[in-house]
């Protein structure tokens, strides 16, 4: 098997935000770019992988974003995000290879080699670690793609609403509704293997407050401007 | 099955992490009343979010490598079907060398029918009248101006080398032939 290297979401070296490396490749520095490549590559690949199921294909694919977006980096707005422009035509990439759906199979068998080679044994994860890594693989048996991609998106990449939007061509409000949709279909798929809410909220340490507390307990602060809007 | 509005006021709490205590009473409200599918938005939202790393597959150790190396290799020649400006380039480009060509095939049929046409009596003169190389190739003895003898004098025993080599190859061509045929 191929040698591999964790994959973490973690920022360039030397703090160097996306964007800037992207503007200064855009000016021609090749070494930029590759700083990108370095940082980014991992996490696009597992993206992709999710999206596609086979990791050659997710190499492939991979490949291909960062060419792509090296021959289009004139284009690149230094205003706008980095990840979510990438992200973008890697999504695009993927959609027209119109392969392999086998992605829950698949990607467990990903996640067993990853689990192999990792420093944390499964027995040292957290009880939160571990319910999240059981509901991430009902997610990638029971959603769909386009849901999956979606939750991959908001979890794993820590993109705002509006950029998710972006990557996926949707408004903000519908990428609000169809992630919400994902999550109750994926509540819904734990409850049937056993994981109800309560378990759930109480080992992922999500606890929330009741309403009387909502009210009474703390002092009023400002609003966000909107329900909807103010994306994270 | 709740609605969009009542959707957009959960995702407004759990995915914006807006505080619940923010004065948005019509927020509060829609947790109260979908108490249930607000927990479980919840506790999915936190549990995904804690367990996202474990769901990460190793990149391939080469991974790096090979993009660097594609990103360094030439881009390849546009395919003329591949669509896009490239391929209209392409087509253009193809459409000019076609009509270059055809003119250039027209020109020498006009040029071939010229010299056949006269081949018996106005050979020379046709052939003096397109250029002094052309007619010394022709009728070596059809000499123009004297004041160019100079500059075409080595082009024109160039000629008459070769003429004389191609008459010796067609001789020892048509003797092979079983009829006579002559040189002229």
């Amino acid at each position: 098997m191929t040698a591999r290297t964790p994959a973490t979401r973690t920022a360039p070296s030397g703090d160097v935000a996306p964007e800037v490396l992207a503007a200064r490749a855009a000016a021609g520095d090749r070494s930029a770019y590759s700083e990108l490549v370095r940082s980014l590559s991992p996490r696009l690949f597992n993206f992709l992988l999710r999206r596609v199921g086979d990791a050659h294909e997710a190499e492939d694919l991979t490949q291909e974003t960062f060419v792509r977006a090296w021959r289009a980096i004139g284009t690149f707005d230094p205003t706008r995000k980095f990840t979510t422009w990438l992200y973008t035509i890697g999504l695009r990439l993927a959609v027209s290879t119109h392969r392999s759906r086998r992605r829950g199979r698949l990607v467990l068998t990903e996640m067993e080699r990853a689990q192999d080679t990792s420093n944390a044994e499964p027995a040292e994860r957290t009880e939160p670690e571990r319910l999240g890594a059981q509901l991430w693989e009902i997610a990638g048996r029971e959603l769909t793609d386009d849901q999956h991609t979606l939750l991959w998106l908001r979890y794993a990449e820590d993109l705002s609403m509006a950029d998710i939007g972006t990557v996926v061509g949707k408004s903000e409000v519908a990428v609000r509704v169809a992630l919400f949709r994902a999550r109750e279909k994926l509540m819904d798929a734990a409850a049937r293997d056993g994981l109800d809410a309560a378990r759930v909220r109480a080992a992922s340490g999500g606890e929330i407050e009741t309403t009387q507390q909502v009210t009474t307990d703390r002092p009023m602060t400002a609003g966000r401007g909107g329900l909807v809007g103010g994306a994270s | 099955m709740m609605n969009e509005t009542e959707i957009l006021r959960i995702s407004a709490a759990v995915d914006d992490r807006t505080p619940r205590n923010d004065g948005h009473a019509a927020l509060n409200d829609a947790a109260d009343r979908f108490a249930t599918e607000f927990s479980r938005q919840h506790a999915a939202d936190a549990a995904l979010r804690a367990g996202w790393a474990t769901a990460m597959a190793p990149a391939p150790a080469s991974l790096t490598d090979r993009i660097d190396a594609a990103i360094s290799a030439p881009a390849p020649i546009a395919r003329i079907h591949g669509g896009g400006l490239a391929g209209w380039r392409a087509w253009g480009g193809a459409l000019a060398a076609a009509v270059a060509l055809a003119a250039g095939v027209g020109i020498l049929a006009v040029r071939m029918h010229t010299v056949t046409t006269t081949e018996s009596g106005g050979l020379a003169a046709n052939a003096s009248a397109a250029s002094p190389l052309s007619a010394a190739l022709v009728n070596l003895d059809a000499r123009p101006d004297p004041v160019l003898r100079r500059i075409e004098d080595p082009l024109v025993a160039e000629a008459e080398r070769l003429r004389e080599d191609t008459r010796r190859a067609a001789e020892r061509v048509l003797a092979q032939l079983p009829v006579r045929v002559a040189w002229r």
